[in-house]
């Protein structure tokens, strides 16, 4: 419960609770849980950056006139103007149409914003009017944040500001969660409030796909019939391999400076036999990696070793452990100052 | 293989995020920035001439997990490194808020050729040893500087050329072919034949009818550009120590994709050496070349594609009659 009204806070109230960097918020809230006036739930205040990460920012960094022109960071925020016509006011007033520069902001999502791409209409005192996924993304686009800041939202209470908020109320729905012609409309202005309104919502939508959109990409000139058979990246590893696979290695370095280690090890299905090199190797970075020997070989479980140092392992068998220490002479360096590898390779009898 | 840790490591996860890449001092734009690929891709539009790009990283490490252990002197490090030019760059990153380390990465156009990998490091005093790796990202990030759009995945680069062109003078031997393989150099390209009648109209043809017959071609000029390519990449497969290298970028790539059915019971080191040794042999190099031509097939899918095309072609025979 504590949670969840934190959460509801947060995603109803966050553009109120977000201040500039000097200011003091519109609204604070903090939620505290009790029990018989016993505090179960301590104090804790809502934090829209924590919630809404994005659009917190977003809305920071106009108050703060830290935005940018273009998308270059991550965190940063693109303002930009979107004009709204105001038809001329049919009452007493008879106020001729005004344009009003509506702000729109733009950030990158949160990589685990689950609702990307969508934009928030604001007026008045920051108040959400309506939240609405914005749709003719162009492919390859960078997730995003809007804020459409239009009237008293966008700071500024007077001339067209003020004429466009008395215009977007009067648009507004009984609700208050769109703007469209209403009775309101009809009755204050001229003829026009549909198309503004649809001309408006259009160079919103431009807008934001311009500051999204990728650069101009290489047509890459490949048919698509053939691009899947050329893919040339690394295959990801088998899930049931055909070979022997290390399923777990485990060991340190002993008081002698030996590595001790016990390996287990997973085998296909098949109906031959196995016969395989257990090799300890030290890591490099990169290049050849130096192979130790082994000072001792013991089996553990469903495998021998053989007079030549190599794990034999009978048919049908799906598991086998061993445990081996390591010959401290052959350590190109002391065991503790490199990390160890354990590998299993192929080998035939005599060959080796 | 299986790597053995002489003293204590992170088991927290460790993870590597680009901000912002400046190319000369000129921000790049965040689309060419992917996180979901985590690729960079450094080919800013009409700039080829730059000299370094400077990438602001951050890198989160499981602080908790750190404050908790026995590792002291504890610092992130970001390596950025190519193996082709052998450069690897090395910045210490500084702790901007407990587990969180930032900095700024400066890489250098002349160090590098192809694509740079990006990855982090924290090392850390254990046991009185200074400077031991005890966490690293798992995913790399990959700066690329050939690509314009940031794409992870690789692809063989397909061009289109009149053959009989006279500018074309290294296809012209080729002009009466439908299409080339060229797997040498830094990036295998399949040429093909635009002056061949008719083979642009039906790979690009959208027509159901042309299907079976579009997709049986493609798959055969596939499975010929894979074989190409593995009998180009095992030649570039060297030998340290008796121990079959492998020789990286695209070669090791097609090796990886073509070695578990040319060997489906080896592993990919155990098929690597078994490659070597066959072709080190007198005898000659047995069914290699059955097994290679097997698992060109399966990269080019052919026996799906072919079976669509007997498949219509036996449904027209049977509507004729």
């Amino acid at each position: 419960m504590h949670e969840k009204l934190v959460r509801s806070l947060a995603e109803n109230f966050w553009a109120a609770m977000v201040s500039g960097r000097q200011d003091v918020p519109l609204l604070e809230a903090s939620v505290e849980a009790r029990r018989d006036g016993q505090v179960v739930m301590a104090e804790e205040k809502v934090d829209p950056h924590q919630y809404q990460p994005a659009r917190s920012r977003a809305l920071r960094a106009y108050l703060d006139g830290d935005t940018v022109d273009r998308l270059t960071t991550t965190e940063g925020v693109v303002a930009t103007t979107v004009s709204l016509t105001v038809p001329p006011r049919k009452d007493p007033e008879r106020m001729p149409s005004v344009v009003h520069e509506a702000k729109l902001l733009v950030t990158q999502a949160a990589t685990n914003d689950a609702q990307p791409n969508r934009l928030v209409y604001m007026r008045g005192p920051r108040m959400v009017v309506s939240t609405k996924t914005v749709s003719d993304i162009p492919l390859g686009s960078t997730p995003f944040q809007a804020i459409l800041l239009a009237g008293h939202a966008t700071g500024s209470r007077e001339g067209e500001a003020d004429l466009a908020e008395r215009f977007l109320r009067a648009a507004e729905p009984p609700e208050h969660n769109d703007w469209r012609p209403t009775e309101d409309t009809t009755a204050m202005y001229a003829r026009g409030t549909k198309t503004r309104l649809e001309e408006f919502r259009k160079a919103i939508t431009i807008a934001i796909q311009d500051i999204v959109r990728p650069p101009v990409v290489e047509v890459d000139d490949t048919p698509s019939v053939l691009r899947d058979l050329l893919k040339l990246d690394s295959p990801a590893p088998p899930r049931n391999p055909g070979y022997p696979t290390i399923r777990s290695a485990d060991g340190k370095p002993d008081a002698d400076g030996a590595w001790r280690v016990r390996v287990e090890i997973r085998l296909p299905d098949r109906p031959d036999s196995w016969l395989l090199a257990p090799v300890l190797r030290f890591a490099t970075r990169s290049g050849a990696r130096p192979e130790v020997q082994w000072a001792e070989l013991a089996a553990e479980s469903n495998c021998e070793i053989t007079p030549n140092g190599n794990l034999s392992i009978p048919a049908g068998v799906r598991t086998a452990a061993f445990s081996g220490v390591s010959a401290v002479h052959s350590h190109p360096v002391a065991a503790t100052m490199a990390m160890a590898e354990v590998d299993l390779l192929r080998v035939k009898e005599g060959l080796r | 293989m299986t790597r053995l840790i002489p003293y204590p490591v992170l088991a927290g996860k460790t993870t590597l995020t680009v901000r912002a890449t400046r190319v000369d001092d000129v921000p790049l734009p965040l689309a060419m920035i992917s996180a979901k690929e985590a690729v960079v891709a450094l080919h800013s539009v009409e700039r080829t001439d730059w000299e370094c790009a400077r990438l602001s990283i951050q890198v989160d490490t499981p602080h908790k997990e750190l404050a908790a252990g026995t590792w002291s002197d504890v610092a992130c490090l970001a390596v950025l490194s190519e193996r082709r030019t052998n450069a690897r760059t090395v910045t210490r990153l500084r702790e901007e808020s407990s587990g969180t380390w930032t900095g700024e990465v400066v890489l250098y156009r002349d160090l590098h050729l192809d694509r740079a990998e990006l990855t982090a490091q924290v090392v850390a005093r254990v046991d009185g040893i200074d400077g031991r790796a005890i966490g690293a990202t798992d995913d790399s990030w990959f700066v690329d500087l050939r690509e314009r759009t940031p794409v992870r995945q690789k692809s063989i680069k397909t061009v289109w050329a009149d053959f009989g062109d006279e500018h074309n003078a290294k296809l012209k031997p080729f002009e009466g072919y439908p299409w080339a393989v060229e797997a040498v150099g830094e990036e295998p390209t399949l040429y093909l034949n635009r002056g061949f009648e008719g083979l642009e109209a039906l790979l690009r043809s959208g027509r159901r009818t042309d299907q079976p017959a579009r997709g049986a071609i493609a798959a055969q000029i596939a499975s010929e550009a894979w074989t190409a390519l593995f009998n180009a990449a095992v030649h570039a497969v060297s030998l340290e120590d008796d121990r079959a290298q492998w020789p990286g970028g695209w070669r090791e790539s097609a090796l990886r994709r073509m070695l578990p059915d040319v060997y489906l019971d080896r592993s990919p080191d155990d098929a690597l050496a078994e490659i070597v040794s066959r072709q080190l042999d007198r005898d000659g190099d047995g069914d290699l070349q059955t097994r290679v031509l097997h698992a060109a097939a399966k990269q080019a899918r052919l026996p799906r594609n072919l079976g669509g095309l007997i498949r219509s072609v036996r449904r027209a025979e049977q509507e004729d009659e």
